[in-house]
């Protein structure tokens, strides 16, 4: 059993340049408490030198058989997901490309239109709207959830109550995203909070239009979207603050750090690994932002709360303009891969280093 | 060894379900257009429908006619993208619904649709079919749908608003908009006002149509322009009705409740007669709580207009089973088939032969009385989709600030047209 646990770091390395880099770089952080003791790399025998007879290679080599052979059953257990993945996420990727260099409408047969599609975007007079829109929700959304769930998994660690805490600030995220923007397009109507601010005597605050004023309706739903997400990102970092060794603690509270010292030199950088899973999910999934939009605005008035996710909605959909509307998710895929390869290689960097 | 085998087993046995299940998913799902026993299969984008088309199609196919069994797609975008993909080819289903006016234009032109001339002339003749209504259903004078439902857009009013300041139901334009005032110095927002998602040509079409009608058709076919002066008419007097604070701040209407239009804080609700049944759930009383009017014209020598909504069933021409898919469509048109769906949905039938009994149905027939009601399509079918999502949206800009610069905003939605009409070359 004990000679498992140097194979599978090795193998933890070798899913090589994806992103399963950062949690199995996780997962190691995790497992590494004091009562592990640590395994001589398999390689390092042979590095050692030859033994006398080859009874010791052969002895590795046999090993390294039956661990390949349990290795392969596996992979048993990983080919329907690769065919899944591949079949559907891979072929429609390839298709949409495809499509994006047509002239395609669903309905009649599509034309080539070479880069036609993509020069129209940049043309396009909704482009800076959906630009800056779409750049408003990725630091937002990255920031503010992120930020609020960590205050509040540093206020509920370790308290009697703590799971009823948990569960209060957890129900947002598990009612669903319809439901959140069904529940705050209310809020922010008519009859929600401008009726409650009105009764509290708040009138200009009651006057104002939450969902059809430019920029405030993107904030609105930002105020929304935060409310929802901001549960998983307290659970993550509640799970994070545990894996935190109470030795290292201690010891620095025996050399007087506390409070805002603690958290500044020693909480926040042992969560690092914590911090950069959830950065790294924030930043993909704020930049596809959609669902609440979709819901509360449909991206309107008149176009300005829409994002490039809700634009290729538009244009593919309701506009029936495929060829424009695979344009435009091509070139959010593009950026959404720049931006998170880009953050995750120099936050590998940094752990690393 | 055994400790080895075992997980490869299990394995082997994990691959082997997913397989059977993914197989018979893919056959489990509806093969469309197939016959089962006299069914065919209605594609439709209307789950809550399911009960009442399933009941309609077996009265069809009572008698040994051929019936419908209803195959609904929870998404409407999900429907689209289903039928534009299968129309032209023959796994297209048998019978689906559509919507009516320039939506039919682009399945009619890839040959997808059956042409129902010969039937539709049959049924305005023998079942008096309104041909106001078939107009919808017209590309280049060829017919392609039947009538599945009908609404008219009026004037929803709440009963107990208009009893307290003693208003009856206007007549004519200058008692409506007296009534409206009369409702604003009592606190009262006169009409309710809806700004998001396709809620933009709502007044626009309305003011238009009671303006200058003719004006109307010359733009949803885009013989004149945005800019052109019966638009610019309806507009300023779309302006005027705003800057004299007659609308109510502005909702979502897909999410908006009318909550205030039952409570008697707005007086009036211009909206499709399909809102009755969600004012009905609401705990409103058709007759008690509220009433129906036409929206008298501007003009008053343009006689009675209304806007109209129709959504056909449509037969593909592809499909096997075309010609049966015609037959029950003929079965479904007669006048004692008709009655019986629309007691199934509150609804109106578009032919006269039909008895009306939707008591809002009733009242708004008497306020017209002997004179007719011309109908128009409504502005989201009449113009062509590419155009009228556009439009509607940036209609939303004037609704939330009606005093912007008249002349470039109707430039740009010119522009919006005419880079549509140019591209078609029509």
């Amino acid at each position: 059993m004990r000679h498992d646990q140097p194979s599978q770091k090795r193998r933890a390395k070798d899913l090589g340049r994806s992103y399963g880099i950062v949690f199995t770089k996780v997962a190691r952080r995790v497992h590494r408490s004091p009562k592990v003791m640590k395994e001589p790399a398999a390689g390092s025998v042979r590095a050692a030198g030859r033994s006398p007879d080859n009874s010791h290679e052969r002895a590795v080599r046999e090993g390294r058989r039956r661990r390949r052979r349990r290795h392969l059953s596996a992979y048993y257990y990983v080919v329907p997901a690769v065919i899944l993945v591949v079949g559907m996420f891979w072929y429609s990727i390839i298709v949409t490309i495809e499509i994006s260099f047509t002239n395609s409408n669903g309905l009649s047969s599509p034309h080539f239109a070479g880069f036609a599609n993509y020069s129209a975007i940049l043309h396009d007079s909704a482009l800076s709207t959906n630009v800056a829109n779409t750049l408003i929700w990725a630091v937002a959304m990255v920031l503010l959830p992120a930020g609020i769930g960590l205050i509040a998994a540093i206020m509920v660690h370790g308290k009697r109550g703590g799971d009823l805490f948990r569960s209060v600030f957890y129900v947002p995220y598990a009612i669903g995203f319809v439901t959140t923007g069904v529940i705050w397009s209310f809020l922010f109507g008519n009859n929600g909070l401008s009726e409650l601010f009105g009764a509290l005597g708040l009138h200009s605050l009651a006057s104002v239009q939450w969902l059809n004023e430019v920029p405030l309706n993107t904030y609105s739903m930002i105020i929304a979207s935060t409310w929802q997400t901001m549960g998983v990102d307290m659970l993550l970092f509640l799970v994070g603050l545990g894996t935190i060794d109470r030795a290292v603690i201690e010891a620095a509270s025996l050399d007087g750090a506390s409070g805002w010292r603690m958290f500044r030199h020693m909480t926040f950088p042992l969560l690092t690994p914590m911090t950069r899973v959830i950065v790294a999910i924030s930043i993909v999934n704020a930049l596809q932002a959609f669902n609440i939009i979709w819901v509360m605005t449909q991206g309107g008035p008149y176009g300005s709360s829409s994002t490039f996710a809700v634009w290729t909605y538009q244009e593919s959909f309701e506009l029936f303009k495929m060829g424009y509307g695979a344009a435009i998710s091509v070139v959010l895929t593009l950026f959404v891969l720049i931006v998170s390869f880009g953050y995750l290689r120099r936050s590998l960097k940094e752990a690393t280093a | 060894m055994m400790r080895h085998r075992a997980p490869r087993l299990a394995a082997g046995m994990a691959v082997c379900a997913l397989l059977v299940g993914v197989t018979s998913c893919a056959s489990a799902s509806n093969s469309s257009g197939a016959k089962t026993g006299t069914y065919l299969q209605l594609a439709n984008d209307k789950p809550t429908w399911t009960n009442e088309f399933n009941a309609i199609g077996k009265v069809l196919a009572s008698g040994g006619g051929t019936g419908w069994q209803s195959n609904a797609y929870p998404s409407t975008t999900a429907f689209q993208a289903v039928v534009r993909t299968a129309a032209t080819t023959s796994k297209a289903p048998a019978l689906f619904t559509w919507w009516s006016g320039a939506q039919l234009a682009p399945l009619v032109a890839q040959h997808a649709l059956a042409n129902l001339t010969p039937e539709v002339k049959k049924w305005e003749a023998e079942d008096g079919l309104s041909p106001d209504v078939m107009q919808a259903y017209e590309v280049d004078g060829q017919y392609y749908g039947a009538p599945l439902y009908t609404s008219d857009w009026i004037m929803y009013y709440n009963k107990k608003d208009f009893a307290e300041h003693h208003l009856t139901v206007p007549t004519t334009w200058t008692q409506l908009m007296s009534d409206a005032s009369v409702l604003k110095s009592h606190g009262i927002a006169p009409f309710t006002y809806y700004d998001q998602d396709w809620a933009g040509f709502i007044w626009f079409e309305q003011l238009l149509v009671e303006e200058n009608p003719a004006a109307y058709q010359e733009l949803m076919s885009g013989k004149i322009s945005y800019t052109s002066a019966p638009v610019v008419a309806a507009m300023e007097e779309w302006r005027t009705l705003a800057n004299d604070g007659y609308f109510s701040t502005p909702e979502n209407i897909d999410t908006a409740t009318p909550t205030d239009f039952l409570n008697g804080s707005q007086a009036m609700m211009l909206i499709g007669s399909w809102e009755e049944s969600v004012l009905t759930h609401d705990g409103g009383v058709p007759g008690k709580t509220f009433g129906a009017f036409v929206v008298p014209p501007i003009n008053p020598k343009v006689g009675w207009q209304a806007i109209f909504e129709t959504g056909p069933v449509v037969v593909a021409a592809h499909n096997a089973n075309e010609s049966d898919a015609i037959k029950s469509l003929d079965t479904f048109m007669e006048p004692s088939v008709q009655a019986k769906w629309d007691k199934l949905q509150d609804f109106v039938s578009a032919e006269s032969k039909v008895p009306v009994t939707d008591p809002t149905a009733l009242s708004v027939k008497s306020e017209v009385g002997q004179e007719s009601v011309t109908l128009h399509n409504r502005f989201w079918e009449a113009t062509p989709p590419q155009i009228a999502v556009t439009v509607s949206t940036d209609l939303s800009q004037f609704i939330l600030n009606p005093n912007l610069p008249l002349t470039p905003f109707l430039e740009s939605l010119q522009k919006v047209a005419s880079s549509y009409w140019s591209s078609t070359g029509s």
